[in-house]
């Protein structure tokens, strides 16, 4: 009999998955769990066991290759109806799937009333629940071991040996991040010296890996530090807090630079851009949608916060707030990460002061903010007296990518920011 | 507990006062063997016999008239008044005789009754079925204003009452009569007659009401939680006079914003009385005008356009809105 | 004098006070929700319990008493023939049900249920205006539809009340016991029925249209049953289609067909009937986005959801089997789903049960279905003949079957026709819920000697090794 596999319902909303690795060979005989396939989602890498004993007739996708919930992934052939003539060379070409024998695949699945009730309640479906009961008897404990597996989704870590370096192979669309160009180097036996722990290195923290390598190894980054006097932006947010936060919103140092930035890349276009080296173009986005570097339990995020330029600040404040809960409770979509035309790190709200950033491939330049924090600042009065008094000072870094744009604009374009959030008349009188 | 509709929990009131003090006397129009039109003085004639709850003639003015009487040699008279608007029959006995006794004495006379009476719109009645005239009580000087907003604090209001050394106008909204049941415990229960209650906690706006306005004020409140994620704050007055101002003005403080809802028309009506409370106690709080959602300045219309002229969750969620805007 | 129009607000507004309603109501109450439940005729209890399942079962306990007094004459015991005291009958039967009235009034009330004696009628998807109440409307968030169904009548026949051609419901409020009673096209309430009228002395005439008896149950039950009927009956007509029945002063005329050929009987009494309708058509339901199929029932999803997706049904009104252990789980299912929790219809072993004499009682898969549906089954039987308990009751014309799956050895459906099948059946429906392989139910000990017995003895003929029958090999 023919059985085809079909990529299951990952949960959590995933959709779609990468395949990353294809350890079945068509021909090869395969046991009920033996590993088929590795496949990675938005979420995580997960090995994927085999449903049946039995041969592999027919791999229908590629490594690299992104796939659908429900789409065909293999083809077997069971051995409960191997036909005696076996045939030996290159695999049989796909057989037409016949269907079900009639009454027993659709069957109720047995389980006693309680059960199905725990799994009615789960949401979970009894047919995709292993058995361990007599006679496939589907008990309490395995619909709840079923729970447990569908909420960490994570199955064993792969073979920690370091893989084979692969060609980075150009696919149609979309257009995969090119691979880390360092080859991975021969790492000593660290146990020799002490205990240690393997980790696997997969989802998020390999995709910031493939990122941050990128951006570093392409992009000749440059800084322009200053600082910024919040002292009566600081004032005013204190005034507009409470307010906004009725409203569902938090109004934070990120939402005026997300306002001040968008007037900036409007004066200053070639920052909100990217570099098209195979056309030989500088690609100018007349749209301004801002990325914010978001820290979770799950790594670093950057959801995209779209129009930043036609938006008031309360309504960056409470779109902010609800992303950022997005993003914390792990539900932020694919799409919602996509299309950013500028990024903006706050490392301030954890408390750090000076820091650079690594600008966020394919753009062209990330602002970070650090801590505002009371420092002794001169101040000259109209009479031309200075003064020292306290006042709140926030470091402020602005990244750029020098093959784009050069230093002096990058000065202008920072002043523009600076102005706009040591003032916040100025702020509302520029703002774009 | 039992489930009650407001009109079981005041006979339960009733009841039970007449059983615990001989004094307790009914009076009003078909109240006896009919138990009243509503229902409220049900097999109370057969449990107590004519002598204690008095069929009267359809005569408003003797029914108080008789009641102060009643009171001033040291009965507990609870008279009823079949639709408060038939009660300015009555007006000349609660406003010269019932509510300055005490005073004209010197204290020495006290008016120790309960005028019950049934308002207020929402239940497609006829003219005179459907007013809420309690300004006129709140207004005169040596009454107490009533008017509970359900089973629960009905029953014990009606006790609090009966018990009060003065005259207390007892308002009973009938839409509110049979539209909802709640547990009411059989054992005593009794809420302090001048305190209001907070029917729901909030921080953003004070949305005050009573007698049968509490429950589109708590459904705005509903959908200002869903719709703008604000935490409203909802005051049932429980007393119109004297009015629970320190509470008033507390949340007020709190919140900055305030509307007042009542189904009485608006001009000179308690909502006024309440806005300038609050512009005395809360005045520098206050982050917008306060809104009134009210009656309109016309007699409650006949049954088609019954529904306009109530304040209803939408209306009082909108005049809510606009303390954000202004 | 009431004045106004007086609005109730509620949680949940249940109409009808059937099983199917009360059900309803009682778990919603528990679930914490407001409940006004409405019922125009009886409060609580509904058909079955007034005028249909609890009087028809009081009445067949008369009987069967009736019928073993005289049977006792076997073991040598004679008590002459039964006086029957129809009025004294008639007021034990109706204090039992005032009995179980009256409980479940207490049980509604103490649960904070408000019942109304009134008719009710959608004005919209979240209110009904009633009838014959002090409250004049009720505004609900959810409502529960449980109205039950009632007699189909036969185009052209007067069922006039108090007239010689009675409905079930006549039938039962036992208002004489005539001489002679015709009994047609009336399935199993009708079998029922007749045997109640054959027991207090009847001669009973049964036409069935079909050419044998419950043509939809399995004919090896059905069998033991045409028997015990065919000696107790005066008569039993099949394949009889009826053209005519007409009331004169002194009995009824019934001409029907029978293979080509017209056919007359005379009764004094004749209970007909043609199925039950669902109680759908006055609710006012084309204010409401509530939908019915072709045969009126209300269509509903596992939850017993309408279309409006604030009203339920539940019970005869929403179709399927017209029973009320069904009608009463439906109850539940709609008032766990309004409050907020995941369930459903998920039912494998709805079971059945026919009270003549013997019973006859089914639950899970018959073997027709299976055979019909093309689902592989093995049936195993055990005869009472076989059985040490039945042949000490005297009771050895019984059969209990199992259906089983031959592959796996899972139970799929049982069957039993015999004294106390009411009570046995339940083993084999819990068996079914849970899963059980035949294996389960044979190496469960019953114990000797009782009826129960015979179901194990079934599952042990599918494993080969019975005690009471010689294993199939041999």
């Amino acid at each position: 009999m023919t059985t085809s596999f079909r990529l299951p319902d990952l949960g959590e909303g995933v959709h779609e998955a990468e395949i990353l690795a294809i350890p079945a060979t068509p021909g090869q005989e395969v046991k009920e769990g033996d590993i088929i396939l590795e496949i990675e989602t938005d979420k995580a890498a997960v090995e994927i066991p085999s449903p049946v004993t039995g041969k592999v007739t027919e791999i229908l996708v590629k490594v690299g290759e992104r796939v659908i919930v429900g789409s065909v992934l293999m083809t077997f052939r069971t051995e409960k109806d191997e036909t005696p003539a076996e045939r030996p060379g290159p695999p049989p070409a796909p057989q037409p799937q016949p269907p079900p024998a009639a009454g027993k695949q659709q069957g109720p699945v047995p389980a006693s009333p309680s059960t199905r009730r725990l799994a009615r309640e789960l949401g979970i479906d009894l047919h995709k629940v292993t058995p361990s009961g007599s006679g496939g008897v589907v008990t309490k404990d395995d619909v709840l071991a079923h729970a447990r597996a569908k909420e960490q989704p994570a199955a064993k870590p792969a073979a920690p040996e370091p893989e084979a370096a692969q060609p980075a192979e150009p696919s149609p669309m979309p257009a995969p991040l090119p691979a880390p160009a360092v080859p991975p180097g021969q790492l000593p036996d660290f146990a020799r010296w002490g205990p240690i722990e393997r980790l696997p290195f997969r989802s998020i923290r390999r995709a910031t890996a493939t990122q941050m390598a990128t951006s570093w190894s392409q992009i000749p980054h440059v800084y322009c530090q200053d600082d910024v006097d919040i002292t009566r932006l600081e004032a005013f947010r204190q005034r507009h807090k409470a307010e906004l936060a009725a409203a569902g919103g938090r109004l934070t140092m990120t939402v005026f630079a997300m306002k001040a930035v968008a007037t900036a890349l409007k004066l200053y276009p070639n920052f909100n851009a990217s570099l098209d080296l195979s056309a030989q173009e500088i690609i100018i986005k007349r749209y301004f949608h801002m990325g914010i570097a978001v820290d979770s339990d799950h790594g670093l995020t950057v959801p995209v916060i779209r129009d930043v330029d036609r938006k008031s600040i309360k309504e960056l404040a409470i779109e902010v707030e609800s992303t950022v809960g997005k993003v914390r409770e792990g539900k932020l979509s694919r799409e919602e990460m996509q299309g950013g035309t500028f990024t903006i790190t706050n490392a301030g709200a954890l408390g750090g002061h000076h820091f650079s950033a690594i600008i966020n491939y394919p753009e062209v330049a990330i602002l970070g903010l650090g801590q505002g924090r009371m420092q002794p600042a001169v101040v000259t009065d109209e009479r031309g007296r200075h003064e020292i008094v306290p006042r709140l000072i926030m470091p402020i870094v602005l990244c750029f990518d020098h093959r784009v744009v050069d230093g002096a604009d990058a000065v202008r374009f920072l002043k523009v920011v600076i102005k706009a959030l040591e003032d916040p008349d100025e702020l509302l009188i520029t703002m774009i | 507990m039992a489930k009650m509709t407001m009109v079981e929990a005041l006979n339960m009131a009733l009841r039970q006062e007449m059983k615990r003090d001989d004094s307790v006397i009914l009076l009003g129009q078909d109240i006896g063997p009919d138990g009243g039109v509503f229902r409220v003085t049900d097999r109370l004639f057969a449990e107590f016999g004519e002598n204690r709850v008095v069929d009267t003639p359809l005569a408003e003015a003797s029914i108080v008239g008789m009641s102060v009487g009643m009171a001033v040699y040291g009965l507990k008279p609870v008279c009823e008044i079949q639709f408060s608007g038939f009660i300015y029959q009555a007006f000349h006995q609660i406003e010269n005789h019932a509510a300055r006794m005490r005073w004209r004495t010197r204290g020495r006379l006290h008016v120790p009754m309960v005028m019950r009476a049934p308002y207020g719109a929402g239940v497609r009645a006829l003219e005179h079925h459907s007013e809420s005239r309690e300004a006129y009580w709140a207004h005169t000087p040596g009454l107490k204003v009533v008017i509970p907003s359900g089973p629960r604090n009905a029953r014990a209001l009606l006790v609090s009452a009966i018990r009060d050394p003065d005259p207390v106008i007892f308002y009973e909204a009938k839409a509110l009569y049979r539209s909802l049941r709640e547990d009411v415990p059989e054992e005593e229960e009794t809420l302090p007659i001048g305190r209001a209650n907070i029917a729901r906690a909030g921080d953003a706006v004070t949305i005050i009401a009573y007698g049968a306005m509490v429950r589109p004020a708590l459904e705005a409140a509903d959908l200002l939680a869903e719709k703008e994620k604000m935490a409203a704050e909802v005051i049932d007055l429980l007393t119109l006079s004297p009015l629970d101002e320190e509470l008033l003005v507390a949340s007020v403080k709190k919140t900055g914003r305030a509307v007042v809802v009542h189904e009485a028309p608006q001009s000179f009506g308690p909502g006024a009385e309440i806005v300038a409370r609050l512009m005395e106690g809360a005045f520098y709080y206050l982050e917008a005008p306060i809104e009134r959602v009210t009656g309109f300045d016309t007699i409650v219309p006949y049954f088609s356009r019954e529904k306009s002229y109530l304040p209803g969750a939408e209306r009082i969620a909108a005049a809510a809105r606009r303390t954000f805007i202004k | 004098m009431v004045v106004g129009d007086m609005e109730m607000h509620t949680d949940l507004l249940v109409i009808g006070g059937g099983p199917g309603g009360y059900g309803a109501a009682f778990r919603a109450a528990d679930l914490g929700l407001d409940v006004i439940l409405v019922d125009s005729q009886w409060g609580l209890g509904g058909f079955c319990l007034h005028a249909g399942c609890i009087p028809a079962k009081a009445l067949l306990h008369a009987a069967e008493l009736i019928h073993d007094a005289e049977r006792a004459k076997i073991m040598g015991i004679g008590f002459g023939p039964p006086r029957i005291d129809l009025a004294a009958l008639r007021a034990w039967q109706q204090q039992r049900i005032d009995t179980m009235a009256e409980a479940l009034m207490t049980l509604g009330q103490k649960r904070g249920i408000l019942v109304l004696r009134s008719k009710a009628r959608f004005t919209g998807s979240s209110a009904v205006r009633l009838t014959g109440a002090e409250i004049s409307a009720v505004r609900f968030k959810h409502a529960v539809i449980a109205t039950g169904s009632r007699a189909r009548g036969l185009p052209g026949v007067d069922f006039t009340s108090g007239g010689r051609i009675m409905d079930a419901g006549a039938a039962l409020a036992l208002t004489d016991i005539p001489q002679t009673i015709l009994v047609a096209n009336t399935g199993y309430i009708g079998l029922e029925l007749a045997s109640i009228y054959a027991a207090l002395g009847s001669e009973v005439t049964l036409l069935e249209q079909a050419d044998r008896l419950l043509p939809t149950v399995d004919a090896d039950l059905v069998v033991p049953l045409q028997e015990s009927l065919t000696a107790r009956f005066a008569e039993i007509v099949l394949g009889a289609k009826i053209e005519e029945v007409v009331e004169d002063a002194g009995g009824v005329d019934v001409r029907f067909t029978r293979s080509g050929t017209t056919e007359q009987r005379r009764a004094d009494r004749v209970l007909l009937a043609n199925g039950r309708i669902a109680n759908s058509d006055d609710l006012g339901l084309d204010h409401t986005g509530v939908n019915l199929n072709s045969r009126g029932f209300i269509e509903t999803d596992e939850t017993r959801r309408t279309r409006d997706p604030k009203i339920f049904a539940v019970g005869d009104v929403a179709g399927g089997p017209l029973l009320a252990h069904k009608a009463i789980r439906e109850g539940r299912i709609a008032a766990e789903t309004i409050a907020g929790k995941i369930s459903s219809f998920d039912v494998r072993a709805l079971p059945v049960v026919v009270y003549t004499n013997p019973q006859l009682a089914w639950c899970g898969l018959t073997e027709r279905e299976a055979r019909q549906a093309n689902i592989p089954h093995a049936v195993k039987k055990f005869p009472w003949q076989l059985s040490d308990r039945a042949q000490t009751l005297d009771e050895t014309g019984g059969l209990t079957k199992l259906v089983i799956d031959p592959d796996s050895g899972r139970i799929l459906g049982a069957g039993i026709v015999g004294r106390h099948a009411e009570g046995l059946i339940a083993e084999t429906a819990l068996a079914i819920e849970m899963g059980a392989l035949a294996e389960d139910l044979a190496l469960t000990l019953h114990p000797y000697p009782t009826l129960s017995e015979t179901e194990s003895e079934a599952a042990e003929i599918f494993l080969g090794n019975p005690m009471h029958a010689l294993p199939e090999s041999q």
